[in-house]
């Protein structure tokens, strides 16, 4: 009789978790679903946490979020830290085995980056929310963006075995597009000068030779005093800066204070996939960027 | 033997050996634990005296003195056990606010399982039982400074918690959708309305009944929990969650003693898809609960003079609070709680002048400023109605500071 019971259980369970022929991947951010979709195409089932607007450093953990990584073969996240805040949460409390720190289906896209602005010193929070292994928003950067997608490759590979080949040739084709449009991007903005409200586009800054030489934000992630703005107006009418870059949920009431005083523009830079209707993949994503800088 | 062979069976699959390390560029830290200490202090004043405050905020943690109080400071140490358990301890440090005395409160210490099968989870050790909202969550992670009337009638000062297992069933269902099933032990003082404890009993008797010690003779005797926790998004920034719980176990009464405790939550949060820091945001929040607490008959005739003779009864109290808290600009919000609890069946002396069962309610307005989400400063202000005071109401103004540091785990919705 217990036999029987334990049996008919298994079976119930089995057929209420059905297996799905596509590689079930959750992603944190919208950016990072982009490039998987560049690799997968129709051999992946992707959803983002993450809403293209939100800030991705403050983001709850919602029941929603659990259900889903409770179902994902892979969980693919930015990493350095910028999802601290909610993400050990979501693994923890979604048994799921597969996603587990060190497992195959936990991809932090960080560990194929060559992070910059690593901390050498000592750092607390009394310098505000310093990421000690590096800036985190690396996803503006084509040449880390191509690691990133080779490291999704490999790993789509070895889960998803039976459909290797598919993934690396996709993977050539995207290093292809990526080499043709660095040509286009190139250094067009070379020279030019920005003050940015956070520590957002070093990456992008680095390779497309334009320099930030100042910060809105006091510190990282701490919002400016007013004294730091009366410094700023004098050092943005020295410095004359090309414009005052932001995101769609950073600093408004800041940056129009700061160019109503100063005369310098404001640019509100799209930060990720789907933060604007005209933004629908990460190569959209880096042409409208570039186009708002320039 | 083939039950321990299914158990064996589900067991490996549920454990499997680590993957392959995946090559990468950037370097990983060793990380065993994740230490971090919360301070909640307050400062404030009451038209109450502070033995008349003992009662009438009757949280453990709660602001309760004219002048300072030293609420809630926790050590949390948090961390992979294998890789197949996380570890978790919460150990609370806090003043007497009359004695002055340093109290040491263990409160919780418990493992949790990461890769069961089947969507199943199990916590094990000393930790809160999870009933409702408010019970389960540690005092910093209350919006208000206090605890809700009803919580702290019906789960004492310090929440109820105990040791014991939990199990946890994440339902394959569309919608997020939990069952838990817990048992516990039901002795000591953190199981207010079960077994409880004599030294409790002496500060808070229930009903004013005479406190009896039972012996642990069957499941029966141990607190049953089942709680179902329901979560759907209403849309991009609305997400509703309900819950419904219930808890039987033994009570200090006597053999026949037994109480029954039920209740449903909910909590709704509009945060905008469009948020910078979190901010803005609405939490509407409210739980209701009831308990039927069977007082065993009681008979003592060793003083002839003062024979007390009780008959059984059934002492039903219930009640409910309901919070609204907009956050409305980043580091702002304001709010407002109501609570409300009542019952019936009399308590020795009369159920009005017992303090944890007179008919009360209580609003509670609150203005909130986070600089950062590790510092929180808070004032609130409470107007009491009891039926219990002589002057059958109360005027109390809290201010509150909390401080954060360390690696803190992130709190659940």
């Amino acid at each position: 009789m217990t036999k029987r019971i334990f049996f008919t259980l298994s079976m119930f369970l089995m057929l209420i978790n059905p297996a799905s022929a596509e590689v079930n991947i959750v992603a944190t951010l919208p950016w990072i679903g982009s490039i998987v979709k560049e690799i997968g195409v129709d051999k992946v089932n992707i959803t983002a946490l993450v809403k293209p607007n939100q800030d991705p450093h403050f983001i709850e953990a919602k029941p929603s979020m659990i259900l889903l990584a409770s179902k994902a073969d892979i969980l693919m996240y930015n990493g350095l830290d910028l999802e601290v805040g909610y993400l050990p949460l979501i693994i923890n409390s979604s048994r799921n085995s597969r996603i587990q720190l060190g497992r195959k289906g936990n991809f932090d896209c960080s560990r194929y980056i060559a992070p910059i602005e690593r901390h050498q010193g000592d750092i607390d929070r009394s310098m505000g929310d310093v990421h000690p292994f590096g800036n985190p928003h690396y996803h503006l950067s084509p040449k880390n963006i191509l690691n990133v997608a080779e490291g999704i490759t490999q790993t789509l590979s070895d889960i998803d075995s039976d459909n290797g080949e598919f993934y690396k040739a996709n993977f050539v084709s995207f290093k292809e597009r990526l080499m043709e449009r660095q040509k286009k991007w190139g250094d067009s903005l070379g020279g030019k000068k920005f003050i940015a409200f956070h520590r957002y586009f070093e990456y992008l800054a680095e390779e497309l030779g334009f320099q930030i030489v100042g910060y809105i934000e006091s510190m990282p992630g701490i919002p400016p005093s007013s004294a730091h703005i009366e410094r700023l107006i004098g050092e943005i009418n020295r410095i004359k800066p090309d414009g005052l870059l932001t995101t769609a949920y950073y600093g408004k009431r800041e940056t129009a204070f700061l160019s109503q005083k100063t005369g310098v523009k404001v640019i509100v830079v799209p930060h990720d996939v789907g933060c604007r209707e005209d933004v629908k993949d990460w190569f959209t994503l880096m042409d409208k960027v570039i186009e708002s800088l320039k | 033997m083939k039950l321990y062979f299914f158990i064996l069976l589900v067991l490996l699959i549920s454990f499997p050996a680590y993957g392959e390390d995946i090559k990468s560029v950037s370097s990983g830290r060793l990380r065993l634990i994740d230490i971090s200490m919360d301070a909640l202090f307050s400062g404030g004043w009451s038209t109450v005296n502070d033995n008349t405050l003992q009662n009438i905020q009757g949280g453990g943690h709660d602001p309760r003195k004219r002048g300072f109080t030293v609420q809630n400071v926790e050590l949390s140490l948090t961390g992979a056990v294998d890789p197949y358990l996380n570890g978790e301890a919460h150990i609370v440090y806090f003043l007497d606010p009359l004695t002055g005395e340093t109290m040491v409160e263990m409160e919780e210490v418990f493992i949790t399982t990461s890769s069961l099968p089947y969507g199943l989870q199990l916590e094990a050790g000393h930790f809160f039982t999870e009933f409702g909202r408010i019970n389960p969550r540690h005092p910093h992670q209350w919006h208000w400074q206090d605890q809700p009337v009803i919580n702290t009638r019906f789960f004492g000062p310090d929440g109820m918690r105990g040791a014991g297992f939990r199990l946890g069933w994440l339902m394959p269902l569309p919608w997020f959708s939990e069952f838990h099933f817990g048992i516990q032990n039901a002795n000591g003082e953190t199981m207010a309305s079960f077994l409880a404890g004599e030294e409790f009993f002496d500060e808070r008797p229930i009903g004013n009944r005479p406190f009896l010690n039972r012996e642990v003779r069957g499941l029966n005797d141990l607190v049953q929990l089942v709680r179902v926790d329901n979560s759907l998004d209403l849309s991009e920034d609305i997400t509703a969650k309900i819950g419904f719980s219930g808890l039987y176990g033994p009570n200090a009464t006597g053999d026949s003693g037994e109480t029954v405790i039920y209740g449903a939550d909910l909590v709704l949060k509009w945060r905008s898809a469009e948020q910078a820091r979190g901010w803005p945001f609405l939490i509407l929040e409210s739980e209701i609960m009831k308990r039927d607490y069977k007082a065993a008959a009681y008979f003592d005739e060793s003083d002839p003079e003062n024979i007390i003779d009780l008959p059984e009864e059934t002492l039903k109290d219930w009640g409910f609070y309901t919070q609204i808290l907009y956050g409305f600009m980043p580091g702002w919000a304001a709010g407002l709680r109501y609570d409300y609890a009542i019952g019936s069946g009399e308590s020795i002396g009369g159920r009005n002048s017992d303090p944890f069962r007179d008919d009360r309610s209580r609003i509670s307005p609150l203005f909130t400023w986070m600089p950062t989400e590790f510092s929180r400063f808070r004032i609130q202000y409470n107007y009491d109605r009891m039926e219990h005071l002589s002057d059958k109401e109360a005027h109390s103004v809290w201010l509150g500071i909390e401080f954060m540091y360390g690696a803190h785990p992130a709190h659940s919705f």
